[in-house]
């Protein structure tokens, strides 16, 4: 049986509001505009991301964690094959983590929509593969079960990863993640603060896009869905494996 | 060839040892970085780089073995070592510790490091003007490195004025750029590319303005020199007063990764940022020119007054030594 979970644990938001404002820099000056449809195989500019254009520079998926739901340690190579999105949080998180996940089960959703309203899209069917990876900040308190238990409320394609403090100093060290816990024994005390952007890479584990805080209050849950959709039918590239690794 | 066939000098075993004390602490400080990053105390590197390392641990290592070499009179005075630690210290400060964790959280702390790497580590090394003791303690291989005339013309080229001057604030400008100082925060690579060319060209400059010596002996006059370092502050300040007075967040990095203290938000940081590439900035180039002031005053004194002709001697006899305006030794 699930323990009720004390959600009194304050959750800060690190990122300021300001990215929702269009033209905060990179690929994001294209966030509100409508759906227009981004056909398969038909490579688009550059500036055509919804969200931050991160390709070639920041480095290739690499971890060594333990994964949901029995623990076994994975490394990169799990995820590799399927687009995985990658998120810093903890399941205590009263307001920031509940929110930014629901709205990317809600991208998600419309990326497998096909030929909707908007007509002319097509490739929703590979999004099913689209894997969106939970990363523990606080795994004092987030055990293998507790994550088990969070990640799948969200969907089949969501799992947790949990590590020790230096595995998460590793990999939040490698992707410029801010987070910090000031454990107490008191949860209303109990403080941990963390970034809530993510991360999306492609199936070749590259990095390919930042996306700005989803807790906002104009989270772009189409343009992520439309990252999604276009990462997930990126077809493969000889060359690829090279991006991000000098 | 009997030069190539001779066994190996005890000078040259010691540098030898001492090349391979440092590479094996940089072996044990990369292991720990590698693995128990979570663990390690504040002083040691955190995201660790041979580079960096390397480049700033060889000096100091010859700096050390030139001063036990050196005669205890014929030492640099102490201040000039204190500048010189001092200065080594400031850069791994900021280079190595755990505190660029906090600087890649926080734009006013970015900016603290930079100014760290760029202008006070690079001035209190320039200031102990090491370049006699580092030669003496270096092996003697790295001689004919230093010696090699590709590299003279080169430092020829980019120690001229007008380059060093355009190099030291284009670099500010250049990694302040909204759309270059993204990748650099994101990218390891391009990070690490961003501090050793701020670090280099920090020394570069100030090696050229802090010269204490006169110009046929050092490669410019006084005169160039503080015009230099003067004219290097306005740009400086332009920089600063914009990200201080923009209203805008333009520097979306910092929300996108998280900012360490969520007291302070996108524009205050990015207030506090600006005030610190204005105002330290420029009290910096200040002490700089008065810095240049003393060396130029002392060398003309040394020219035209240095055996006290300049004493004033009164109608009754009294001898005003000069030494009490000039500050020379009696």
């Amino acid at each position: 049986m699930r323990k009720p979970l004390p959600r009194r644990s304050v959750c800060k938001l690190l990122t300021g509001a300001g990215l929702a404002a269009a033209g905060a820099g990179g690929g994001a000056q294209a966030q509100g505009l409508p759906i227009t449809g981004v056909q398969q195989n038909q490579p688009s500019p550059a500036a055509d991301w919804h969200n931050f254009d991160i390709t070639g520079y920041a480095p290739p998926l690499e971890l060594r964690m333990q994964a949901t739901p029995d623990g076994r340690t994975v490394t990169q190579e799990a995820f590799r094959g399927s687009v995985t999105m990658l998120y810093f949080g903890y399941t205590f998180c009263p307001d920031v983590c509940p929110l930014v996940m629901q709205n990317v089960v809600t991208a998600l959703d419309r990326a497998k929509e096909t030929g909707g309203e908007t007509g002319g899209e097509t490739g929703g069917e590979a999004v099913a593969n689209v894997r969106f990876a939970f990363v523990t900040v606080d795994p004092r308190r987030d055990s293998i079960k507790a994550l088990t238990d969070y990640t799948r409320s969200f969907g089949p394609q969501f799992l947790g990863l949990r590590g020790d403090d230096n595995a998460l100093e590793r990999l939040s060290r490698r992707y410029r993640t801010a987070y910090s816990v000031t454990p107490s024994d008191d949860p209303r005390l109990y403080d941990v603060s963390h970034s809530d952007s993510i991360y999306v890479f492609d199936a070749d584990l590259n990095a390919r896009v930042l996306v700005p805080s989803m807790a906002t209050t104009t989270p772009d849950i189409d343009g992520l869905a439309r990252d999604i959709r276009r990462l997930a039918n990126d077809p493969p590239s000889r060359w690829r494996w090279l991006l991000g690794r000098f | 060839m009997s030069v190539a066939l001779a066994p190996t000098a005890p000078a040259d075993r010691s540098s030898l040892h001492i090349a391979l004390l440092v590479v094996a602490c940089g072996a044990v400080f990369w292991w720990l970085a590698e693995h128990v990053p979570a663990d390690l105390p504040m002083v040691l590197p955190w995201d660790f780089f041979w580079i960096d390392y390397l480049c700033l641990v060889f000096p100091t290592a010859w700096y050390i073995r030139g001063l036990l070499l050196t005669p205890a009179a014929e030492r640099p005075h102490i201040l000039r070592q204190v500048a010189f630690f001092s200065g080594i210290l400031v850069i791994w400060a900021v280079t190595q510790t755990r505190f660029v964790f906090l600087a890649q959280h926080m734009f006013f702390l970015n900016r603290l490091q930079q100014l760290g790497m760029h202008h006070i580590g690079p001035v209190l090394v320039a200031l102990g003007w090491p370049g006699a003791t580092i030669a003496r303690g270096m092996p003697g291989f790295m001689h004919r490195v230093i010696a090699w005339r590709w590299l003279r013309s080169t430092l020829k080229v980019v120690q001229h004025p007008v380059i060093a001057g355009s190099l030291f604030v284009g670099l500010l400008w250049l990694w302040l750029q909204p759309a270059v100082h993204l990748p650099a925060m994101l990218s390891p690579t391009l990070y690490d590319i961003m501090n050793l060319s701020m670090v280099i060209d920090g020394l570069l400059f100030w090696f050229l303005i802090l010269d204490p010596r006169p110009a046929p002996f050092a490669a410019h006059s006084f005169a160039v020199r503080l015009i230099t370092v003067i004219l290097v502050c306005f740009p400086e300040m332009i920089m600063g007063a914009r990200l201080s007075f923009t209203t805008d967040s333009i520097y979306p990095y910092y929300d996108l990764c998280g900012r360490l203290l969520p007291s302070i938000g996108a524009q205050e940081d990015q207030h506090i940022g600006g005030i610190i590439v204005w105002i330290p900035g420029s009290l910096i180039s200040s002490a700089a020119f008065m810095i240049i002031m003393i060396h130029l005053r002392l060398q003309e004194d040394k020219a035209v007054g240095g055996k006290h002709d300049d004493d004033i001697v009164l109608p009754s006899g009294v001898r005003i030594s000069s030494a009490s305006w000039t500050g020379r030794a009696r």
